[in-house]
């Protein structure tokens, strides 16, 4: 199975110049973290590629990917499996034209075992119920979900209802990248800043698979980035532990 | 991975004068649900059903429901309800398309009182909507011994035209006692649309009702098993086959 369990994610752009190779910032979150996917939510993303340096080898270990690998929809969820130097990481946009610049989105996956809990998949059971969120400004918080609080979630299934369960009107497919995700338990927003449109799963032939984990809901956000969409609802059908 | 045991396919019509549909089936009592599959398609095609409302004047909208879900501004949801617990979700998720298998992997897994459990149309259904419903569900523990000795794959000629024929017409008496574990459906030649159904009866009278060709094409992220059954081939069938390519249907065993 590529798709591996994963726990925690941390999403952000890239702006690429065309003819430039462009280093990641040093992410003071992902220090130490076992990386386990990379995602990239862009559409097109041409010829440009992605080097990793591995942080204990110092070695260029994963050279030259292309992007397109990296798109959860068209690519194969690669399973990168190491702690990577973000900083000396880059992006290699040498094949694109000098005049282009180009801005990449990217969703980093990754172990925290603070965030994770055993799976039983002995009875393989699950749960499944809708979590809707009406955006009421730029950041919108969730409200309090009873059947939802102190649950395990395994997934979180984007849908895009013309009309919601509660009536309200949905947001569009078109919408969901401009819709950033932040998730927080403990304290700690260990989901941040993830594009919403990964969790639309339906033409993903590698879903999510989120590692138990655990959501404050009311401590949890959507940022919304045009106003237009305020109004309009999110709707996530979560999948949750019943073992 | 699904393994699926036993299958009833419910063909649901809703309109704004019924806007829920209960599943109201002997066959699901006491039983325990494994999955559930909605069967339409997003794009140009029509998903044909294996019953043939297409005839029928009064329904405008044959089994593309999301196409029709924009066009007639409605969504659909399943509640299932047991003790307590009521589970709900766009049924958008559970949708297979046609090309591919889009199907989002869920098991439930779990037991429903489903005489109280139905689906619900949200929003103004200006066309009669049809939505061809799979739930998947068990009485008895799966047997997940899925090893297979032996693969035999059959041909099915191409048609313009829809036909329905019996699985002993395709596959003789080589599979005869046979414990299936897994089928696979490909094109010979190009991979053209192809549309049918494989409606499965095992020697056990399990009944797999109508499933969609389309579930059994080859995915290797969602792969479909069937519980191991010995497959009555004079009463199973491939129904309303139509393909510009030629059908190969592969059993493992």
């Amino acid at each position: 199975m590529n798709n591996k369990l994963v726990s925690s994610a941390l999403g952000f752009e890239i702006e690429v110049r065309g003819g430039t190779k462009v280093n990641f910032p040093d992410f003071s979150v992902l220090r130490g973290k076992r990386v386990k996917h990379v995602d990239v939510v862009n559409n097109s993303v041409g010829s440009v590629s992605l080097t990793l340096r591995e942080q204990h080898t110092q070695q260029e270990l994963i050279q030259n990917l292309p992007l397109d690998l990296l798109n959860p929809k068209s690519g194969s969820r690669i399973f990168i499996n190491k702690i990577v130097d973000f900083s000396h990481s880059f992006i290699d946009g040498s094949s694109m034209s000098v005049s282009e610049t180009k801005t990449f989105s990217f969703v980093v996956w990754y172990d925290d075992e603070n965030f994770w809990n055993d799976i039983k998949v002995s009875r393989n059971r699950t749960e499944i119920h809708p979590l809707e969120i009406k955006l009421n400004s730029n950041t919108t918080f969730f409200s309090e979900h009873n059947t939802l609080k102190n649950r395990k979630y395994q997934n979180l299934l984007l849908t895009f209802p013309t009309v919601t369960p509660k009536g309200n009107e949905g947001i569009l497919k078109a919408n969901a990248d401009s819709l950033l995700l932040t998730l927080s338990h403990a304290g700690k927003e260990f989901i941040k800043d993830v594009p919403i449109s990964v969790f639309y799963q339906n033409e993903t032939p590698y879903p999510l698979r989120l590692q138990n984990i655990q959501i404050d809901l009311t401590k949890s956000y959507i940022e919304c980035k045009e106003t237009s969409l305020i109004g309009k609802s999110v709707l996530f059908n979560c999948v949750i532990d019943d073992n | 991975m699904l393994i699926l045991p036993n299958c009833i396919l419910f063909n649901i019509e809703l309109d704004n004068q019924n806007r829920t549909y209960h599943f109201n089936d002997e066959r699901l009592k006491n039983s325990e649900i494994v999955s559930m599959m909605a069967y339409s398609t997003k794009n140009d095609f029509v998903a044909s059903t294996p019953y043939d409302y297409e005839t029928n004047p009064m329904f405008d909208v044959v089994a593309h429901y999301p196409t029709e879900v924009s066009l007639q501004n409605i969504s659909i949801y399943a509640k299932l309800f047991r003790k307590g617990v009521k589970m709900d979700f766009d049924i958008d998720i559970i949708n297979l398309g046609l090309e591919q298998d889009n199907r989002v992997d869920f098991l439930i897994n779990q037991q429903f009182e489903m005489d109280k459990s139905f689906l619900e149309v949200k929003g103004n259904v200006t066309n009669k909507l049809l939505i061809p419903l799979y739930i998947f569900y068990k009485t008895k523990p799966l047997n997940k011994q899925l090893e297979y000795n032996a693969i035999s794959t059959y041909k099915v000629t191409r048609t313009d035209d829809e036909k329905t024929l019996p699985l002993s017409d395709i596959v003789g008496n080589g599979l005869r006692g046979k414990a299936i574990k897994k089928i696979v459906v490909s094109s010979v030649g190009s991979p053209e649309q192809q549309t049918g159904f494989l409606d499965i009866v095992g020697k056990d009278n399990r009944r797999l009702e109508m499933l969609p060709l389309s579930l059994f094409r080859i995915r290797d992220t969602k792969q479909v098993y069937l519980d191991p059954i010995v497959i009555d081939y004079e009463q199973s069938k491939l129904v309303n086959f139509k393909g510009n390519s030629d059908l190969e249907i592969t059993f493992f065993h």
